[in-house]
């Protein structure tokens, strides 16, 4: 056939040139709206797997990353038990992980384990990726309670792991007199976060191990109408439905909540009262101005208010966290694991000696540099310690910040120069802790350096950077050398807790001898 | 509803889907070009343009990671007589000595020093590349020896410098890779002091 006899397009197809005029048409928005969306996907960061177990202790709530390995689901064995007191791994045919002093030992592509004394069976096959001992999500419950002895209870669909009893219950008391609502009492303070939706009130609760004393209840009233509990991806939320707008009133220190009819709901928004946040006692510090952004929206770990008048509280700040790995160490080794790991070693260390501890963060979550400083800030710590980790070299380096000053600015702080009347106190921490290390045959040096967030904190503040033991980089998460490091900062610490608060005692009468790290 | 006008519908759908694919496969190339234009226009803006002085022997403060801490090393290079292409032509010296392949503090490829400003109380501004920020190992001592070592050059080879300021791209930032803090002046002492006490 040649070329001039190939009939028109709409000739062959029968389509009138008003169809396809049309057609093009309706094509044309869609074209129009769909065509930037490959550049987008494009530029758009990877999805992350947000799936996490919540696993509520005693003393504490952490969370622990899951991963899908071929249809089953896994969870980190050392990020399972770290939170729970230091780890040991022993790497070989068969691993061995140690808890305290309980030693479980496990065989890669084996379901039965062997923790204790005890055999287990963890429902799947253990894995090993890149050092990463993998257990299956459903072996958690049996390999925790094996591990501490305590009774632990996996509520698997939800991702919510109780360890020792740990539940707060609540009870739901209905009113009938006017204006009607129902009271919730609660066996332990709870502190959720309220939301409403039309005539439903919604408590979420992030932290607190709640589950129900009562299950879904309705009510024939003319209030309230239904109270349903339900737990998913590690939270929990009760939800109270109404015929009108709820609002939510704390009482009893945060132990019990009250949803009842909001004034004017059909006007207004409800307002939800809050109870009263802890307030950290005035210590004998000036007030730090802190800037517009640095309490931002990202949550943070809420660690414990400081004392009237007990200036002692040792905070950690393990370095990094979430997205920010900080250094990679090795192909497998981030910083931000590293550092969280000292900080728990070296918080047993301290709490062994009779010393309150708080950590910025104790699990894998993002707190930016502001962050950190304004939460120092916030709790008047003794000692602000920031825990890095990373070459070159080897031992331990020690670093403060370059102000020389032991003065104060009087009622306000400039932001930048918050750490300005505390340098001395920095560098006796930082002396001492130098002097504990080279006692352990540790190598260390004591240097001066701007650091983030070092200049915002208005506290004795010390950044230590531990670099591996020895030139392979990996050995830095070898377990005898971190915990030499740990105690030797903590007898530091100890050793020199009498120094500072005697330093404290002082007025600030002096100004900075020099703004070293000022502004521009 | 006919059967040819279901055709022609579904030739409609088609089309579109066929054309969707071609605009999006161009726009990803188009936005990848752009990309690569962008670093290629970085890069020969850091380069700069040609400097004409005498050869002159300056004295570089090197950092090496091994020990670490920082050694002197003599090199040769065309200076300038104006003090601020001076003071530029003596970073670059440095930064190649860093970006050789048997470097002992190796930087990212593109680390480069696009400008630096004298101002008259004895502050230099350096402007640095981002890919030198952007590509730069993290970890405190080795955030603050590529500082150090640059900090401490400038001062040697160039008189009248006592603080140094560092920019990205023109722009302040916060940290160097995560660590050192780069939105404060730094002292020309207390830099002298910190390489004193590495040693």
């Amino acid at each position: 056939m040649r070329l001039t006899e190939i009939p028109p397009i709409s000739r062959r197809f029968n389509f009138s040139r008003r169809v396809i005029l049309r057609a093009a048409l309706a094509a044309l928005p869609c074209l129009m709206l769909l065509a930037p969306a490959p550049v987008i996907i494009s530029a758009a960061p990877p999805a992350r797997d947000e799936k996490r177990l919540s696993v509520y202790t005693q003393r504490s709530r952490y969370g622990v990353d899951i991963y899908d390995r071929g249809g089953q689901e896994y969870v980190d064995l050392v990020n399972l038990l770290e939170p729970l007191g230091p780890v040991d791994v022993q790497y070989g045919g068969t691993l061995k992980i140690r808890l305290g002093g309980v030693e479980g030992k496990m065989k890669e592509g084996k379901t039965k384990v062997k923790i204790g004394s005890k055999d287990a069976d963890l429902a799947g096959k253990v894995l090993l990726e890149n050092g990463r001992i993998l257990i299956p999500l459903r072996g958690a419950e049996t390999t925790l309670a094996l591990y501490t002895g305590f009774h632990a209870d996996l509520h698997y669909p939800a991702q919510r792991l109780f360890l020792s009893d740990t539940v707060t219950r609540y009870s739901p008391h209905l009113y009938t007199a006017d204006p009607g609502g129902v009271r919730l009492d609660f066996t332990n303070p709870v502190n959720p976060t309220v939301s409403t939706d039309g005539n439903k009130l919604k408590l979420t609760f992030t932290r607190e191990p709640i589950l129900p004393g009562t299950e879904n209840v309705g009510f024939s009233d003319k209030v309230i109408t239904s109270l349903e509990f339900k737990e998913n991806k590690g939270n929990s939320e009760i939800t109270v439905t109404g015929t009108t707008q709820l609002i939510a009133r704390f009482g009893d220190g945060g132990k019990s909540i009250t949803v009842v009819p909001a004034q004017g709901a059909s006007t207004a928004a409800p307002t939800i009262p809050v109870p009263p946040a802890p307030t950290a006692a005035p210590a004998a510090v000036p007030p730090v101005v802190i800037p517009a952004e640095a309490p931002v929206a990202t949550p943070i770990p809420r660690p414990p208010p400081a004392q009237q008048g007990q200036r002692s509280l040792i905070l950690i700040d393990p370095s990094h966290g979430g997205d920010e790995r900080g250094t990679a160490l090795t192909d497998e080794i981030a910083e931000k694991d590293v550092t969280l790991a000292i900080a728990r070693r070296l918080r047993g260390e301290l709490q062994k000696r009779n010393l309150r501890v708080a950590l910025v963060r104790d699990g894998d979550q993002r707190v930016g540099l502001d962050q950190r400083a304004a939460m120092a800030n916030a709790m008047h710590p003794l000692l602000y310690l920031v825990v890095h980790a990373g070459g070159p070299g080897t031992g331990v380096r020690i670093y403060t910040t370059l102000f020389n000053g032991t003065g104060g600015y009087g009622s306000f702080v400039p932001w930048e120069w918050a750490q300005a009347g505390f340098g001395d106190r920095s560098r006796i921490i930082a002396g001492s802790i130098l002097q504990e290390l080279k006692k352990l045959q540790v190598p260390a040096v004591q240097l001066s350096v701007p650091v983030k967030p070092l200049n915002n904190v208005a506290a004795a503040a010390v950044v230590i950077e531990v670099a591996p033991p020895e030139s392979a980089t990996g050995s830095i998460q070898n377990a005898t050398y971190q915990e030499q490091v740990a105690q030797a900062v903590a007898t530091a610490i100890l050793n020199s807790r009498n120094d500072l608060k005697d330093k404290l005692d002082k007025p600030f009468v002096e100004t900075p001898d020099k703004p070293a790290g000022k502004k521009p | 509803m006919s059967a040819p006008r279901h055709r022609k519908i579904y030739i409609a759908i088609a089309g579109a889907l066929v054309a969707i694919l071609l605009i999006s496969v161009v726009l990803v190339r188009i936005k990848r070009n752009a990309e690569e234009d962008s670093q290629r226009a970085a890069d020969r803006e850091a380069l700069g343009a040609p400097v004409v002085g005498a050869s002159e022997r300056i004295t570089l403060t090197v950092a090496s990671d091994a020990r670490p801490d920082f050694h002197r090393q003599e090199v040769t290079v065309a200076l300038p007589p104006e003090p601020a292409l001076r003071a530029r032509e003596v970073l670059r010296a440095l930064i190649h000595e860093y970006l050789k392949s048997d470097s002992s503090h190796p930087l990212a490829k593109g680390s480069e020093v696009k400008n630096v400003y004298l101002l008259s109380d004895g502050t230099a501004v350096l402007d640095l590349t981002s890919a030198l920020v952007d590509g730069h190992p993290s970890g405190i001592l080795e955030e603050q020896m590529t500082i150090a070592s640059m900090v401490e050059t400038i001062s040697a080879n160039v008189s009248g410098i006592h603080q140094v300021k560092i920019l990205v791209d023109g722009k302040e930032r916060e940290t160097l890779a995560g660590h050192a803090d780069l939105t404060a002046i730094i002292d020309v002492a207390d830099v002298n002091k910190f390489v004193q006490e590495l040693k």
